[in-house]
């Protein structure tokens, strides 16, 4: 069943088209991240689907058109670009405004570590606090689906770690995921599936649909010297690819990666990995596509 | 509604303090402007009305006053003499009819000469002046605080980007937004009403000796006395009304607007073009804006200024339809309003 459909679902601002969407569905018990570049229409997305914006078509949150009847909004949580928190009130009491239910309130607060700040006035919050109480807000009222609109701004790498938990922690707990963010590798261990906006238009990325035919590998070699004698070889033989450190980045079709090995194999081949189901390299590769 | 309600004194308590605050001060400037003057004199007590009555000592003699200013009234017709002077239209003398209703109200109630005191906006020594001063600032009080809290109680949320996490609870924008206004309004009228209700007890207390018993307001062509009881109830009655009809439109014009300083800019010219228009000059549709914004039709009964009639009470109904067409034109535009900034 889904927990999200999108129909016609068209956005402009004035007279520049942002989001032209025929068709999207997002399944329920989900985890998706909708990725793009600055401007691409992720977080215009994200404001359609919470009613925060007017659009033309239609989406339907648990079957229900939300412009007609926004009950659903209220199992939905979101974190849309800052966090928005009541300076006069605490942490809790924050969530306890917007939350119906808050059972699940003490234990999301230890999985991201901030039952400590809870009962202190947001006023007093830091960014980091407030954008971890903001993913906290978004998670203990999203029963059915969270919303997370770029929430690994202003955290440190192991606040996002407790965020990714406590993500992780929603989904298992009956909750549908839509994540956006630029912090892509960070990002892949959230999502399940993922989205790319580009030209307003939305697509869904798996093994059967990347953008091209072409695959990305890594090879790793045991010294530098290697990798960059590698990396003029391979030049040569006009294939695409990319020198990092002591690895080089190899676009090519499936069938041939195969035959290049074999040529590289005088080069010390320490690791060997495919890595195009990576969201930072199918990104690049829709940027880079004409 | 409830939740708004419960959560008005945590999240706006300082707006709250602020205008507690702001009436505390009014009603103590009302206050120290009134000079206690229990014994009074004559020549203070009396003015210019008061004074173009006839002296009389025998109903037999008032008779005779009621029967000249009828000729009167018969040979001038109603209005009687007006003069402009610096701007401003006064009635040369009392119109004929004022002379023709006050001897009869005199002579159906077998009053002396003495009985009547002008009433004027300076403080003197019966209740009823005494909350008339209260009423006048505490109504300075009203407009300003209904501006303000009209144009920032719902615009706040915009302004502090709190919209996006206000209007995306699963409830209706409409709902949402009534609620916002059903307590604010609410409060405003709590509030007025329990300081009209402090001060009328206040103003009783202090004066209790006082032998005022009626106040006489001249309407053009009536006489309308009313007892400490009803001129209270007049007094509270132009207060809530002023703070309904200004409230509702800045609110849900700040609310169209998603903006509260424009229209606390656009309130504050306006009372500042008041001021600087002669009300000579004002014209029908700016006497109203006088009239619900200078305290209620409190003015129109009995400012000589005005010398006007109940029927001018008729043009707050336009005032009344605006409020009432403002907010049912937000509607539409609710919807069609961006809360994710």
């Amino acid at each position: 069943m889904s927990i999200i459909e999108i129909k016609n679902l068209k956005k402009s601002y004035g007279k520049k088209p942002v989001l032209d969407i025929e068709e999207m569905k997002i399944q329920d018990g989900d985890s998706i991240g909708i990725f793009g570049a600055n401007g691409s229409g992720k977080s215009t997305l994200i404001k359609c689907l919470t009613g925060l914006l007017p659009y033309q078509g239609s989406i339907y949150i648990d079957g229900k058109d939300i412009s007609k009847d926004p009950s659903p909004l209220k199992d939905v949580g979101i974190l849309v670009e800052e966090p928005a928190l009541y300076k006069m009130l605490t942490g809790r009491e924050n969530i306890k405004y917007f939350c119906e239910d808050t059972a699940k309130l003490d234990l999301y607060a230890k999985i991201l570590e901030v039952d400590d700040i809870l009962d202190m006035k947001a006023k007093s919050y830091s960014l980091g606090m407030k954008q971890k109480l903001g993913i906290l807000l978004a998670c203990v009222k999203g029963k059915k689906l969270v919303i997370l609109d770029e929430p690994f701004n202003c955290l440190d790498v192991i606040s996002i770690d407790k965020a990714i938990s406590l993500i992780t922690q929603c989904q298992k707990d009956g909750a549908s995921i839509i994540l956006t963010s630029h912090q892509l590798d960070s990002s892949q261990k959230a999502v399940d599936k993922y989205y790319l906006i580009k030209d307003t238009k939305i697509y869904l990325c798996s093994d059967e649909e990347t953008n091209n035919q072409q695959k990305v590998y890594s090879v790793e070699f045991d010294s530098f010297d290697r990798a960059s004698s590698a990396y003029k070889f391979l030049q040569e033989k006009d294939i695409d690819c990319e020198l990092c450190d002591l690895s080089v980045k190899i676009r090519l079709s499936e069938g041939d990666i195969f035959t290049l090995l074999a040529d590289l194999e005088g080069f010390s081949i320490k690791k060997f990995e495919d890595i195009s189901n990576s969201i930072k390299e199918a990104y690049i590769a829709m940027e880079m596509k004409k | 509604m409830k939740k708004e309600f419960t959560m008005l004194f945590k999240k706006r308590y300082p707006y709250l303090i602020m205008l507690a605050v702001l009436a505390i001060v009014f009603i103590l400037v009302g206050h120290l402007s009134f000079v206690s003057d229990a014994k009074g004199s004559s020549d203070s007590v009396y003015s210019d009305f008061i004074d173009k009555l006839e002296i009389y000592n025998t109903q037999e003699e008032l008779q005779v006053l009621y029967n000249q200013s009828l000729a009167k009234l018969e040979e001038y017709g109603p209005g009687g003499t007006k003069i402009e002077v610096e701007g401003m239209t006064y009635w040369e003398s009392p119109p004929p009819e004022y002379f023709v209703a006050i001897y009869k109200f005199l002579l159906d109630n077998n009053l002396p000469y003495d009985s009547l005191v002008e009433f004027e906006n300076k403080p003197k020594y019966t209740p009823f002046h005494y909350f008339a001063n209260y009423s006048l600032y505490f109504g300075y009080f009203i407009l300003i605080s209904s501006i303000i809290m009209g144009a920032l109680f719902q615009t706040t949320d915009v302004m502090s980007k709190m919209a996006k996490m206000v209007y995306s609870t699963g409830e209706k924008r409409s709902k949402i937004i009534d609620a916002k206004y059903g307590v604010s309004m609410l409060a405003l009228i709590v509030f007025t009403l329990l300081a009209d209700i402090i001060m009328s007890i206040s103003a009783y207390g202090l004066f209790a000796n006082s032998d005022a018993k009626y106040c006489i307001m001249f309407t053009g062509s009536n006489l309308l006395t009313l007892s400490f009881f009803e001129f209270i109830l007049l007094n509270v009655s132009s207060h809530l009304l002023i703070a309904t009809l200004i409230y509702t439109i800045n609110y849900y014009l700040s609310v169209m607007c998603k903006n509260g300083i424009i229209m606390l800019c656009a309130n504050f010219s306006l009372v500042v073009l008041l001021l600087i228009i002669p009300a000579s000059e004002s014209g029908m549709f700016f006497k109203t804006i006088e009239i619900a914004f200078l305290g209620g039709f409190n003015s129109v009964l009995y400012s000589p200024q005005y010398y006007t009639e109940f029927k001018y009470l008729l043009l707050l109904i336009p005032y009344a339809l605006i409020a009432v067409a403002v907010a049912l034109i937000s509607r539409p535009v609710i919807k069609q309003i961006d809360y994710s900034r």
